[in-house]
């Protein structure tokens, strides 16, 4: 066979086999994408050159809810943003609510804020630990974490009466004191926690799967992460000293001793490493908050009908998957004029283009975990 | 009631007895009720109460801008600026790389729709500096369909925020690289966000009268509502 | 030394052995799941289940119905003369299907007359079963299941 003829038999071949770049569609419906969340990946062979989100298939219109119920009523409904993290989102609002009034939290109400608040946080980490090992192949990870988040669940139920979406707070204070024999469970469950943490980090910390998954992949540096808005252990992995409870402290967050994790390399296991020790800072604070409760009213003074002044207010938390801000506007009425929600889902999810320019698309999924996104506050 | 000025065809009162308004009034009792004070022309504007809060930042810029920028009051006591459009690159620009403000982190950006105001649109920037532990807000005033400038040269992170802001509000975004619809349907028609945009859409007629699709809004009148429900019950 | 450790550690998988070691001491302990449909759970008593109206102690002060942001509470006052004597409300509509269980028709109430039951098994065929009324709406509560939990939480004013 000459050269000739053999050129013409691969030729076609080489038309079908030709490169090019393939844009792939991930989701909106794939169990690794957390949610109803679709990205257009762009691809040459398996790295991923490009990508672009999709968002809103959970849009639900929350601002605008609010601003046709009053004060009071709109409280509820913030709930669902972040729907496995719901008493952070409640503290959010009623804590502008009550910047704008000016209305004065009393100390124990602040203690008790903070206790339930942490207990959320983990929870929701956990459920992120869980959620993100099952994404990068580690399942026994997802069984263990959901059982520790249920007895939180439980002391949820028995503290507020519900264990998904509690509506926790009133705008002025908090409704109960702690049942009896609450704090006895409570300290119980933070005497086992940090052994059941140490499990998880023995199964997935020096694991030598979960290493070569994660090290090195979806690297964002400090620079991009700033530049970027991300907030919370998305921008802590990457090494940038930023957490609200000590940069802005809120609701006495200032009488507690913690420290804030702090990644290095800014890849998917620093931001790994930061939410796992942040769940052991998390039980520290409860710890404290519990041994130093103080006594007093459960509720400031905050007549029936609320009406703040005209104007508006910037109130942050740190939720657990970022700075959590409310920007609320009043006219003076009884219903809220305008009510804005900083989800920090919203913005981290900014950061995925960036993070995983280069990699290869099975990282895709593990950067989307590690950004612990839900989806419910993407949307909104 | 008790300081407002008397209707204008009265003659205007002695000193003494304006310092009085209470003995004043008195006398005009039986006169026709005064008109109450001229309600302002159209619906109530929006306008923030409370005093003008400084801080390190608001003070750096005005020292370098001067008169263009003007605080806003504020009911909680949070530094806030006005700035106009024209500047706004360059005023966020500055606050960025100013050592005195070092406002690098932008927290949030967003708007907000006023319809009684003379100019429409607002545009709030909330922005923090990571090194000074300092926030600001800066914001800036538009007209219904006037562009803004886009921030997402300043900070990349401004992108998805404009786009949301665009979206809901309306806002263009003048040079924003990628401003298309991120929240809504690609074919939403209206921004849901605007004062005027009913809660239910353009389809709340639609949903009303769906038997499942809303809370049950029953007539005041208790024989309407029994017969609703009565309705109800015989339909299942 | 350290080198050597890590060495052997490396050729038998250690930490992989670890992790099995954790999830193969869960096989001798005790199951944590609860057998739901035949074992009924306790719940607290603070629960957020069904709500529950005690019309005999109800004013018709319709606080309840301002205070649900979804609209699923209706009252009717009784007539001026009637309501002198007897503040019962004439006709109580509650739409179970639309309630988001907040609590907030709770904390408005002032004789503690609305509030939430330990009831949480609401599956219905037809939504329209969990429209409720006068006749409908006080149900027998098993109390071996449930305690009302205003006892404990409304303040009740006299």
């Amino acid at each position: 066979m000459t050269a000739e003829q053999q050129a013409e038999k691969v030729s076609p071949l080489r038309e079908i086999m030709e490169t090019r770049e393939v844009e792939l569609n991930l989701g909106p419906q794939h169990p690794a994408t957390h949610g109803v969340y679709r990205a257009l990946v762009k691809l040459d062979g398996e790295r991923v050159l490009g990508m672009e989100s999709i968002i809103g298939y959970l849009h639900r219109g929350i601002e605008k809810w609010a601003e046709y119920r009053n004060w009071t009523q709109a409280t509820p409904i913030f709930d669902r943003l972040d729907y496995v993290g719901a008493v952070l989102n409640c503290h959010g609002y009623v804590g502008a609510v009550e910047k704008l009034l000016g209305v004065e939290v009393p100390k124990k109400a602040q203690y008790i804020r903070v206790v339930l608040d942490e207990l959320q946080r983990i929870a929701s980490h956990l459920v992120w630990l869980g959620t993100h090992g099952l994404d990068i192949g580690a399942q026994s990870v997802l069984f263990y974490a959901i059982r520790e988040r249920e007895a939180i669940m439980d002391l949820f139920e028995a503290m507020l009466g519900q264990r998904l979406l509690p509506n926790a707070y009133p705008i002025g204070g908090v409704r109960f004191d702690f049942p009896k024999g609450w704090v006895e469970v409570c300290r119980r469950l933070l005497d086992v926690l940090p052994q059941r943490i140490d499990e998880y980090e023995g199964l997935l910390t020096g694991n030598r799967i979960w290493r070569q998954r994660t090290i090195g992949v979806g690297v964002i540096s400090a620079k991009d992460a700033i530049a970027l808005s991300l907030s919370g252990p998305t921008l802590r992995g990457s090494g940038v000293n930023f957490d609200v409870r000590k940069a802005i402290p809120y609701s006495s967050y200032e009488d507690f001793d913690f420290e804030i994790p702090l990644g290095q390399n800014g890849d998917v296991f620093d931001r790994y490493l930061c939410r796992v020790r942040e769940m052991r800072q998390s039980l520290r604070i409860i710890r404290q908050a519990l041994d130093g409760m103080p006594e007093g009213e459960l509720r400031g003074k905050v007549s029936k009908i609320i009406r703040p002044p005209a104007g508006e207010a910037y109130f942050t938390i740190e939720a657990a998957k970022g700075q959590l801000g409310f920007y609320i506007v009043s006219d003076g009425g009884d219903k809220p004029y305008r009510v804005h929600v900083k989800s920090p889902s919203f913005v981290n999810l900014q950061g995925i283009e960036t993070m995983c320019k280069g990699n290869l698309i099975a990282d895709v999924v593990a950067v989307i975990g590690s950004l612990d996104i839900v989806l419910g506050e993407v949307d909104r | 009631m008790s300081d407002e000025k008397p209707p204008v065809e009265t003659p205007a009162p002695p000193a003494a007895e304006a310092a009085a308004p209470e003995a004043q009034a008195k006398p005009a009792a039986p006169k026709p009720p005064a008109p109450k004070p001229a309600a302002p022309a159209g619906p109530k504007k929006w306008e923030p109460s409370g005093e003008i809060a400084e801080n390190g930042a608001a003070a750096a810029l005005k020292a370098k801008f001067g008169d263009v920028v003007t605080g806003v009051k504020s009911p909680c006591k949070e530094a806030t600026v006005l700035v106009p459009k024209a500047r706004l690159i360059e005023i966020l620009a500055f606050l960025k790389e100013d050592a005195a403000c070092a406002m690098d982190y932008l927290s949030d950006l967003t708007g907000a729709h006023y319809p009684n105001n003379d100019k429409k649109f607002e545009v709030a920037y909330h922005l923090y500096s990571l090194t000074r532990k300092e926030s600001l807000r800066v914001k800036v005033q538009l007209d219904d369909g006037e562009p803004c400038p886009t921030a997402t040269g300043v900070w990349p992170g401004a992108d998805w925020m404009e786009r949301e802001a665009h979206d809901l509000l309306g806002i263009v975004f003048e040079g924003h690289p990628n401003l298309k619809v991120i929240l809504l349907p690609e074919d939403f028609d209206g921004h849901p966000l605007r004062k005027e945009f009913p809660l239910g859409g353009a389809q709340e007629e639609m949903i009303r009268s769906n038997k499942y699709g809303k809370p049950v809004y029953l007539p005041e009148e208790i024989e309407e509502a029994r017969k609703i429900i009565e309705e109800r019950r015989h339909d299942s | 030394m350290n080198g050597v450790a890590r060495f052997v550690k490396m050729v038998t998988f250690w930490e992989l052995l670890k992790g099995m070691a954790i999830t193969s001491r869960f096989l001798a302990k005790p199951k944590v799941t609860e057998l739901y449909p035949d074992v009924r759970p306790v719940l607290p008593y603070r629960t957020k289940g069904r709500l529950h109206v005690e019309i005999g102690t109800c004013i018709s002060c319709r606080m309840c119905e301002k205070a649900c942001p979804e609209g699923c509470i209706k009252v009717f006052q009784p007539s001026k003369e009637v309501f002198k004597t007897d503040k019962r409300p004439v006709e109580f509509y509650l739409s179970q299907e639309h309630c988001l269980h907040c609590g907030l028709c709770v904390d408005a109430c002032p004789t503690g007359s609305i509030h939430h039951s330990q009831e949480f098994e609401m599956a219905v065929y037809n939504p329209d079963d969990l429209l409720f009324d006068k006749e409908t709406l006080p149900y027998d509560l098993d109390l071996k299941h449930f305690r009302w939990n205003w006892i404990e939480n409304a303040p009740v004013k006299k």
